[in-house]
């Protein structure tokens, strides 16, 4: 055993420093598209090539649902004025109610129960990856519960299938109160890859009231940690959120 | 192939049935049985059960039994036509215990009744009768939905004296995927495991029916996105042959290669699963350090971390530069040296062995018959691995070993996934240094005649993945079945459980590193 020790400790401290620095670690997450600027013409070559639809263009703004993106960089490459580029940011988490302001959730540890509710893996393996070396949520307070009964914060990936439907309200139900339910994932926060069918019929927004969604297929570790902070009210939402506007084009 | 001798001697055993394209024989409902039991008896291993409604009278349905045929590159696939208000058909799986699951299948997602087959109903679909309605036929339309029957949920218990069923899940454990487990026990043993599947159902069959080919490509990344390559990888393969799509030479080396990516990553991912099970806690650590450098690495190279762009029809997205490719290398050389450290030390850790040896013991003879596949196989003694057995992208120019364990515990299912790794760091050494010049993509977008079928096949991380599809009109699918590669070893895992004790059971679960996401589909 002693060996294992020193093992563990000639590999050093590999823990990112974030939130308290902020550093580039390249391949830690795959960035995500933004509009620099107005389209100068109506185009709408990004719109067309979008796998999903999550591209709206209106009055020459070019609008992106996060929710929505599967992170292809299709659009990106598919821009002929390079209006849309890739930037080289994490952050996508956004809170649901807009507006409100970022109190602390809690002073103390917060604790959180993870229900996989038909997500394909890479998000489990992405909040797995929370409690691993490189990014170790605990020195930020955070720590998984096996159960409901324990947890302030209910993460939730998956498109949310018929077959989970009641665990997950069962498990939500469970929580003492205040508590939070944070969405993770592309069909969890924008729906199902192959669209609703007879065995996700629903959205979770219809089951629980979401605070926070993090979109990303998968959401990055870094990205993560960012929602969770911004749902605990420690970080603030990166500003480019168009949810307004997209919900005007889209009406 | 023509002149095999083993389809010689299915011509003599069985006159009146005719080889068709494909290799599909047009068999008699009611003689399936014993034609399937003709098959196995050859040698043959059933890959895969499924029904789909025929695409020429939709009110009628076909079911189709796939063999593998060893000692050959070729898939037998045996077709029987039923129809009715109620159709029904004797089942194979009396015979034929790897059936058994495919038929459950069949009889709730078609309302096709396998005659004799003794556990049906309450498998994909939870609360739902026996009487229908049936989601994978034509009538039931993409916005038709389920209505719950209340007290429909059926489970089989174990009774007796002194027997005590510990149910575990779905909601269970730390960060896991939903599944019940019915753990049947008396006193400090574990006689019995029922894994409760399809939580997770996200009925991907139904879904890839009427979407576009490229969306039923993003859907088919999904199914697990930790095997995002070989699931994309066998759905390609599967439409370029139905649609006579050629693939540029370099792209069949990408595709090799971002195929070994995903294998090292999973594997080592694994192996690192199975230190936590056993509370190794520094060495579960290293191995995800390892895992998440492969990451990183699986980023800058592709621009996703799970790899989950890359494979498309024709080719593949990403190319590797002279750059990409001295990144690959300066990433992979430290890493398989602390890779081979790692792997040392934990061979040297006694505490850690004692939990493996002789734990979770699934035999040569269980594996066969349920049709065990992919390192859970491998380690039990089955000696097949799809990319030397059935080549496909570059793997038929590649020198590899396939390691085969007998002992078919614990210990072996960790030895083959790390000598596979040692393999992968080797494949990929031989794909960069030979990869030929060229474009990476056809470029053309793959047309579909109404009724082009096709197969298509890889070997991912977790075993041997097969995709069918039939094309129906405007260059969609009429049917799209997956047969992901934990949906057979899930079906083996209860025999490995036997007789085990409470505390090993995430320990065999940890070695079998099963995925729910693709089995539930």
């Amino acid at each position: 055993m002693a060996n294992w020790v020193f093992k563990g400790l000639a590999s050093g401290v590999v823990t990112t420093k974030y939130p308290r620095q902020r550093e580039d670690i390249p391949g830690g997450w795959p960035g995500l598209p933004v509009a620099a600027g107005l389209c100068p013409d109506s185009c709408r070559a990004c719109r067309e090539v979008c796998p999903t639809g999550a591209i709206e263009c209106t009055g020459g703004a070019v609008l992106i649902d996060y929710n929505r993106c599967l992170f292809c960089r299709q659009c990106v490459a598919g821009c002929p004025a390079g209006i849309l580029t890739w930037e080289n940011d994490f952050r996508t988490a956004v809170s649901a109610r807009q507006g409100q302001p970022g109190s602390r959730f809690s002073r103390r540890s917060v604790y959180i129960r993870h229900v996989d509710a038909g997500a394909c893996e890479c998000c489990l393996w992405e909040v797995g990856a929370l409690s691993h070396p490189y990014y170790d949520l605990h020195r930020l307070g955070f720590f998984f519960v096996t159960s409901p009964r324990h947890a302030d914060i209910l993460l939730v990936s998956g498109p949310v299938t018929l077959n989970m439907a009641g665990a997950l309200e069962k498990a939500y139900q469970a929580m003492p109160q205040p508590k939070k339910v944070v969405a993770i994932g592309g069909c969890t926060c924008g729906g199902p890859p192959g669209g609703p069918v007879y065995a996700t019929p629903f959205r979770l927004e219809e089951i629980l009231p979401v605070d926070v969604f993090i979109p990303g297929c998968p959401p990055p570790p870094m990205g993560l940690l960012h929602g969770l902070l911004v749902a605990t009210g420690r970080a603030e939402e990166a500003n480019r959120t168009q949810a307004e506007q997209l919900k005007a084009a889209r009406s | 192939m023509e002149n095999c001798k083993i389809i010689d001697d299915f011509s003599a055993a069985w006159p009146q049935l005719a080889l068709g394209g494909e290799h599909t024989c047009q068999v008699p409902a009611a003689d399936l049985p014993a034609v399937a039991t003709w098959w196995r008896e050859a040698g043959a291993r059933l890959a895969d059960a499924f029904a789909l409604a025929d695409p020429a009278a939709p009110e009628q349905y076909l079911v189709r039994y796939v063999f593998e045929v060893p000692g050959t590159d070729t898939f037998i696939s045996l077709q029987a036509s039923v129809s009715g208000e109620c159709p029904a058909y004797p089942a194979v799986s009396l015979d034929l215990h790897a059936a058994d699951w495919f038929e459950r299948e069949i009889f709730e997602l078609y309302g096709i009744l396998p005659q004799g087959h003794p556990a049906l109903g309450g498998f994909v679909l939870h609360n739902q009768g026996d009487g229908g309605p049936f989601p994978l036929r034509k009538a039931f339309s993409r916005s038709s939905r389920l209505t719950a029957v209340s007290g429909a949920y059926r489970s089989h218990p174990v009774e007796g004296r002194g027997v005590f069923e510990m149910p575990l899940g779905p909601v269970y454990a730390g960060v896991s995927e939903s599944i019940h487990f019915a753990l049947t026990s008396i006193g400090e043993e574990v006689f019995w495991v029922t894994p409760h599947l399809f939580f997770k159902h996200r009925g991907f069959e139904k879904a890839g029916e009427d979407i576009s080919l490229e969306g039923v490509l993003q859907m088919v990344r999904r199914l697990s996105g930790i095997g995002a390559v070989s699931e994309s990888l066998a759905l390609c393969q599967a439409v370029e042959k139905a649609a006579s799509l050629e693939v540029p030479p370099r792209a069949l080396y990408m595709r090799s290669l971002l195929a070994e990516l995903e294998r090292l990553y999973n594997h080592i991912g694994n192996i690192a699963d199975i230190c936590e099970s056993t509370s190794l806690a520094v060495g579960a650590a290293q191995g995800f350090m390892l895992r998440e450098r492969l990451l990183r690495l699986n980023c800058l190279l592709s621009g996703s971390r799970y790899l989950m762009n890359t494979v498309c029809f024709g080719g593949v997205l990403c190319d590797l530069g002279p750059d990409r490719a001295g990144l690959l290398r300066e990433t992979l050389k430290p890493l398989a040296h602390d890779f081979r450290g790692w792997f040392r030390m934990l061979l040297n850790t006694d505490s850690f062995l004692d939990r493996l040896e002789n734990i979770g013991v699934l035999n040569t003879a269980d594996a066969t018959n349920l049709g065990a596949t992919g390192p859970v196989g491998r380690a039990s003694g089955i000696d097949r691995d799809w990319r030397r057995d059935h080549a496909y992208a570059a793997y038929d120019r590649m020198e590899f070993r396939v390691p085969v364990e007998n002992d078919g515990d614990g210990l072996a299912r960790l030895k083959v996934r790390a000598t596979e790794v040692e393999e992968s760091f080797a494949l990929v050494e031989q794909l960069v240094s030979q990869l030929p010049g060229g474009p990476v993509q056809n470029g053309t977008r793959p047309e579909l005649s109404p009724g082009a079928a096709a197969m298509g096949y890889s070997e991912g991380p977790r075993g041997a993945t097969l995709h069918w599809v039939c094309a129906g009109e405007d260059n969609r699918l009429w049917r799209v079945r997956l047969r992901p590669p934990s949906l057979l070893n899930w079906h083996a895992f209860p025999s490995a459980t036997e007789g085990c004790a409470f505390q090993d059971f995430p320990i065999i679960l940890a070695s079998f590193g099963l995925s729910l996401a693709e089995s539930d589909r």
